[in-house]
């Protein structure tokens, strides 16, 4: 029997390059892709199961005899059509893995407090403006409609990030919407969390304190060493910043170690790749491990807002990065195998899709996309917007993805706008031609924002996109490593890290948390 | 419209990159898609492609994956027998015979998965209904419909009146001689 019965992706969808005779009664819904010499197929439910060409062959010629275990397998997996096929199992799990659709409203609310900024980030979406700018400092009045309107929206959980420009240049609207929330919450008892997103060059002794005393979680960009982080991040009128959020990192793991805090206080760290990153893989991985924190997050940059300038410089194409992605997620698998624990959260995110019955609130990789349906974004002047990415746009001057206003719109208006109800039929997957063929689709979502920037379509076009390239090799990285018993069992660890995480996360929102 | 009465009989059409989403599930009866192939597309490597063997959608299906590499125009009568011509975007890596083997190759592709989704419609269709008509608000979410309901977007209650009064007042004094500096 021939091996290569499909050999090569076709616009990134596998191809057969020989006839095959596929028996359609037996043969259950799935799409199927070739994956580092395995056959990788995937049902609505999200499960998946990887094949040998030989066997790849005999399933779609139905001749896989029931008495095999990959028979019961593929059958308990829904791969098999037929009389004993359990619809109910199929629809529960499918229930479960998409739970995001069964959430009543935003979880995520990312208040940009103000456009100002002490630094000139290469990279910088959110197209920031100098110190001196006041008047882009969202006003008490703003602040308080803004919080009035997040507690409109009808979702059990509320998760409130302070973004930028720089956070901590407006710090009493910080403070403000930080008690204010939570007071409201005493009578609207959610989950509330609140996070900070912040280069640490203003962080003080007395507003970390704030922090850790108000439960805040702090969030902070770190590109890596200082070759690059310095090139990625320069302080407005020059001069490095590197130093300074190393040391805001360590000081918070130092408060954090006192005892006095919880766990869940620990901070986070945000990595932008640019194409200066890719040497320096290593270094960065080495620089994460060292400083103790749980996570890196490689993550693909879009070429959105400042970005699409300044992509000739610091720009990638899809290809470049996914070797970079594997390189740095083989060097993270290294170090733990090597007993440093250090969570790739791409991955994890992804893992957490693929291998559990858990959606892991990744807003990007959800169909329909999470814009307005998970997540929010509130300029410092009371503009709603889908999501950041929305946002970013409206600095340009394109205010297409704007959705209201805290001082006219309420919950209802923002749900039921245009551009929300566009949003979320142009990302269904299943109603695009490509991806509703991939094999990735049960765990994948694109971003009407990157498309209506880059191809000037809100739906995008597949074949076309650097979008779904970038994404598709992702998830070929990952089913590869996927394949390597030793990865799995790393992989489950992570798995089990991030459930106690999410567990302890959740006692930090509950209503009655201290 | 002339050309769209003529299309019933017998059809030019294309398929190319900016307007192929629109051809999988509709017929493209607009005055824009109904033009003759001009020169460009006037190479010998077009070949014949009976429509009854496959079928347009997924004839379509096979023209739209070539998107990032190729322009392809379809001609002929959507009923019976098309021709395709392919023409080379700048920066595809494939030559025209290539292109034409990944064509032919994506073709057959495309007709099993159609086959296979048509088969199995049923049975997904019903996972997806049964999935949705269970939905119920009151276990959604972890969520109290009654204090839900309140939404908590007005002001706090009286009790808590005085709070919201001292934290507005400390904001506006540390906030204040800032703006005006």
């Amino acid at each position: 029997m021939k091996q290569s019965l499909i050999e090569r992706t076709s616009g990134r969808l596998t191809q057969f390059l020989e006839p095959v005779r596929v028996n359609s009664t037996k043969v259950g819904a799935m799409n199927f892709r070739r994956v580092h010499g395995r056959y990788l197929i995937t049902n609505d439910a999200g499960y998946f199961a990887l094949l040998t060409a030989h066997n790849f062959k005999r399933y779609l010629e139905g001749r896989i005899r029931e008495d095999e275990p990959l028979y019961q397998e593929l059958q308990d997996k829904g791969f098999i059509k037929g009389a004993k096929i359990d619809s109910s199992a199929l629809t529960k799990v499918f229930r479960e893995k998409n739970g995001f659709l069964w959430c009543k409203g935003p979880a995520l609310h990312m208040l940009v407090v103000t456009l100002r900024c002490n630094q000139l980030c290469q990279y910088c979406h959110a197209s920031v403006v100098g110190p001196s700018r006041f008047e882009t400092d969202m006003s008490l009045e703003t602040a308080r409609r803004t919080v009035d309107f997040v507690f409109q929206t009808p979702g059990q959980h509320i998760g409130i990030e302070f973004q930028g420009g720089e956070p901590l240049l407006n710090w009493p609207i910080v403070k403000f919407v930080t008690e204010y929330a939570r007071l409201k919450n005493k009578t609207a008892k959610r989950s509330l969390t609140i996070g900070l997103v912040t280069n640490m060059s203003l962080m003080d002794a007395e507003k970390l304190k704030y922090m850790m005393d108000h439960r805040v979680s702090i969030c902070t960009s770190l590109d890596g060493p200082p070759e690059v982080h310095d090139q990625n991040r320069p302080f407005l009128g020059g001069g490095p910043s590197q130093k300074k959020v190393v040391q805001g990192i360590k000081n918070i793991f130092e408060v954090c170690h006192s005892g006095k805090y919880m766990r869940c206080n620990l901070p986070g760290a945000l990595l932008t790749s640019t194409r200066f990153s890719f040497p320096y893989y290593k270094e960065i991985v080495d620089l994460y491990a060292e400083l103790g924190l749980a996570h890196i997050f490689i993550r693909p940059m879009s070429p959105i807002g400042y970005a699409k300038r300044a992509w000739p410089q610091i720009g990638y194409t899809p290809q470049e990065f996914c070797r970079f992605y594997e390189k740095t997620l083989d060097y993270v698998l290294e170090m733990n195998r090597n007993g440093k624990p250090l969570i790739e959260k791409m991955a994890s995110l992804l893992l957490t899709k693929i291998l559990t019955r858990r959606d892991p609130g990744f807003m990007d990789m959800r169909s329909p996309t999470g814009a307005v349906l998970g997540c929010l974004a509130y300029n410092f002047n009371g503009d709603i917007f889908t999501s950041d990415e929305g946002r970013m746009l409206s600095h340009e001057g394109d205010d297409s993805f704007k959705v209201g206003n805290v001082y006219e719109s309420d919950w209802e208006g923002v749900l039921t706008y245009p551009t929300t109800r566009i949003c979320s039929s142009a990302s269904v997957l299943d109603s695009q031609p490509l991806c509703s063929q991939c094999a990735y689709k049960p765990f994948c979502g694109i971003c009407p924002v990157y498309h209506y920037e880059t191809q000037n379509n809100i739906s995008g076009l597949m074949p076309a996109s650097g979008w779904c390239q970038t994404r598709m090799g992702i998830f070929d990285v990952i089913f590869k490593k996927l394949q390597d018993p030793a990865n799995m069992k790393i992989f489950n660890g992570w798995l089990e890290i991030e459930r106690r995480h999410l567990e302890a996360l959740e006692a930090v929102g509950a209503p009655d948390a201290a | 419209m002339s050309k769209t009465r003529t299309a019933e009989s017998y059809l030019s059409f294309w398929v190319m990159s900016q307007a192929s989403i629109f051809f999988m599930g509709n017929h493209c009866y607009n005055s824009q898609v109904f033009r003759k192939p001009d020169n460009d597309f006037m190479d010998p490597t077009s070949f014949k492609l009976d429509v009854r063997a496959y079928g347009l959608r997924v004839i379509y299906a096979a023209a739209y994956v070539l998107m990032d590499r190729a322009y392809v125009l379809l001609e002929g009568n959507p009923k019976s027998k098309v021709t395709v011509y392919l023409k080379l975007k700048s920066d595809c890596s494939q030559n025209l015979k290539q292109l034409r083997a990944t064509f032919l190759s994506e073709l057959a592709t495309q007709k099993l998965r159609w086959m296979l989704a048509e088969a199995n419609q049923p049975v997904r269709e019903h996972i997806i209904k049964e999935a949705l008509q269970i939905w119920n608000p009151k276990q959604l979410d972890g969520g109290n419909e009654k204090q839900l309901d309140s939404l908590s977007g007005e002001d706090p209650p009286q009790d808590q009146r005085e709070e919201l009064d001292r934290l507005l007042s400390e904001v506006k004094e540390e906030w204040s001689p800032k703006k005006s500096g």
